[in-house]
């Protein structure tokens, strides 16, 4: 019931990060979402796209070192608040994430939320049965 | 024939083993120096006399005989004993300078021949094998040394020589060599050819002997993988006598030094001052059993280090390790010296491709190491902790094996500069 991302390992230096973008685009891979994290050497970009499957054997095929990672994703409506709401769900059962980011939501309906948690199946039950939309793959 | 070619002598006990170098280095130093007008000079440009020499611990008082002596001193300069002793001459290719040679005496042989036959047995060979010596036979020593060694455990030898594979491996087949001899590089090969000919299950090796040249432990386990055999290593050098100065035993952790026959020492490359064992260095050989052309502390160039604890096998003579790489590869960092190959193991240890390069700098006077390693699916993960983490792992790994601290750079696969196919290894940009 989760989604798949795809995380890419890039290296600081010009032209690494259009050279990966270009290469999704000429794919005609449709990306929903996009998060650069980086250190002074080296990023890790991580996609949320169409058809992550296909998307990660080519992006493989082609020489990028990249992974899979299972990640919840949530619907965050546009109202004060709300983001708030959904963390507490996790604080009340003391779970960690090791990262969050946002990103608005297609149809122009608030933002959708990318939480990574070690255990994403129960934390999306966890969302779910306190009344938070969990979006699907 | 068990599991040694000659037991009293190869897990003699340490002290049995310092009695034999502390006479032979004596009787050597007397006797180069009464019979060899070269070292009796080089002898007294150091002020020392043989009577200043009563054990290994006074080798450091002694000159040290390199490379140069030995072209220097061509063809008869170094001989401690007259030609008609003789019986036996051996040299190097000189591809990279004027000839070395090497003169035995039938003792010499004998003994050289023994050492190629501890490693046949070390690799589990006795009179039942059937040897292929596919070493070049001639002036070069690999041939003739496991050739005479092979014979002494009583296998069936295949005197092949080098080249020539369709007969090598016709040969292999229809006689069902058992054990395999020749430079890594020539298995490596014939590997292929055999896959290449699909007939692997005509094969009947169980292990190879592989020296002459440099290989990795990757290489090693390619081979094993490929031929369906152990692979060990071998170590010689045409101006100590050639293969069998040193081998390896079924642990393949370190090869064992015929220690009756020679006295290693490790030396810094830089100060020439001995080294503990398990530290770095360069290899010295004094060979003070040999008659005809017997060497002392003569500089190998070759980097490794050295344990004498006992192994695993019973064998009690000292260890080197696989080498690792040619003093000329050595770079000085903060004063600290730095062999690329032992980036290498570091990074083998931890998972990563051997495929690396060193950068090197001087910011504010002071050098800088930086280390760029290609990102691998095994070490990449989603989030920027993990991968520090790991890094880190690797920067403490590096310090405490170099000595001092490398920054640790990851780059993306196959983003370092190859020239020919061979990885460009050191950039040294500091300008001094
Ligand atoms: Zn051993």
């Amino acid at each position: 019931m989760n989604i798949n991302q795809i995380s890419v390992f890039l290296e600081n230096k010009p032209g690494s990060l259009s050279k990966l973008t270009g290469f999704l685009a000429d794919n005609k891979i449709d990306m929903s979402a996009f998060q650069i994290v980086d250190n002074s050497d080296y990023g890790i970009v991580r996609i949320i796209v169409d058809k992550p499957f296909d998307t990660l054997t080519m992006l493989k095929d082609n020489g990028w070192v990249c992974n899979m990672t299972q990640v919840v994703c949530v619907k965050i409506p546009d109202a004060a608040g709300e983001m708030s709401k959904a963390l507490t769900v996790l604080d009340k059962e003391r779970i960690s994430i090791d990262y969050a980011y946002t990103y608005p939501n297609r149809n122009g309906d608030g933002a959708l939320m990318v939480i990574r948690v070690a255990e994403p199946e129960k934390v999306a039950g966890l969302f779910s049965k306190s009344g938070i939309k969990v979006i699907e793959a | 024939m068990g599991r040694y070619f000659q037991e009293d002598i190869e897990t003699a006990s340490r002290e049995k083993i310092e009695a034999w170098q502390n006479e032979g280095l004596l009787d050597v130093v007397k006797r180069v120096y009464e019979n060899v007008p070269y070292y009796r000079k080089k002898m007294e440009e150091a002020g020392v006399t043989p009577d200043d020499i009563k054990s290994t611990a006074d080798l450091p008082k002694l000159p040290f005989l390199t490379k140069d002596d030995l072209r220097d001193a061509y063809p008869y300069d170094l001989m401690a004993l007259p030609l008609k002793e003789c019986v036996r001459i051996q040299s190097t290719s000189g591809t990279t300078g004027r000839r070395v040679v090497d003169f035995y005496t039938h003792n010499d042989i004998d003994k050289w021949e023994n050492g190629c036959a501890r490693a046949i047995v070390a690799a589990g060979g006795d009179d039942e094998d059937v040897v292929q010596v596919s070493y070049g036979y001639g002036l070069f020593t690999g041939g003739p040394g496991l050739n005479g060694g092979s014979h002494k455990v009583g296998c069936l030898t295949l005197p092949m020589s080098s080249g020539n594979t369709d007969r090598q491996l016709q040969f292999m087949t229809d006689l069902g060599a058992t054990i395999l001899c020749c430079t890594p590089s020539y298995a490596s090969y014939l590997a292929e050819s055999i896959n290449e000919r699909n007939i692997k299950d005509k094969i009947k090796l169980k292990a190879g002997i592989f020296g002459a040249e440099a290989w990795s432990e990757e290489m090693r386990h390619d081979i094993e993988e490929r031929l369906g055999i152990k692979a060990y290593d071998i170590y010689g050098l045409t101006e100590i006598e050639g293969p069998g100065v040193a081998f390896e035993c079924a642990e393949q952790n370190g090869m064992h030094i015929c220690e009756d026959y020679f006295i290693p020492e490790i030396v810094d490359p830089d100060t020439l001052e001995p080294v503990p064992d398990g530290e770095i260095g360069e290899l010295v050989f004094t060979s003070f059993a040999k008659e005809a052309f017997p060497l002392i502390r003569y500089r190998t160039k070759d980097i490794t280090y050295i344990t004498r604890e006992k192994c695993k096998c019973g064998r009690t003579h000292a260890r080197i390790h696989r080498l690792m790489g040619r003093t000329d590869d050595m770079l000085i960092i903060k004063g600290v010296n730095v062999y690329p190959s032992q980036v290498e193991e570091v990074l083998i240890k931890h998972g990563m491709p051997s495929n690396y390069q060193l950068v090197v700098d001087r910011v504010n006077n002071s050098d800088t190491m930086e280390v760029n390693v290609e990102m691998t699916p095994e070490m990449f993960s989603d989030s920027v902790a993990d991968i520090t983490k790991k890094e880190k792992e690797i920067v403490n790994a590096l310090k405490s094996m170099l000595g001092i601290y490398a920054k640790v750079k990851l780059v993306e696969p196959k983003s370092i500069t190859r020239s020919e196919g061979k990885a460009v290894r050191v950039i040294d940009n500091r300008k001094i």
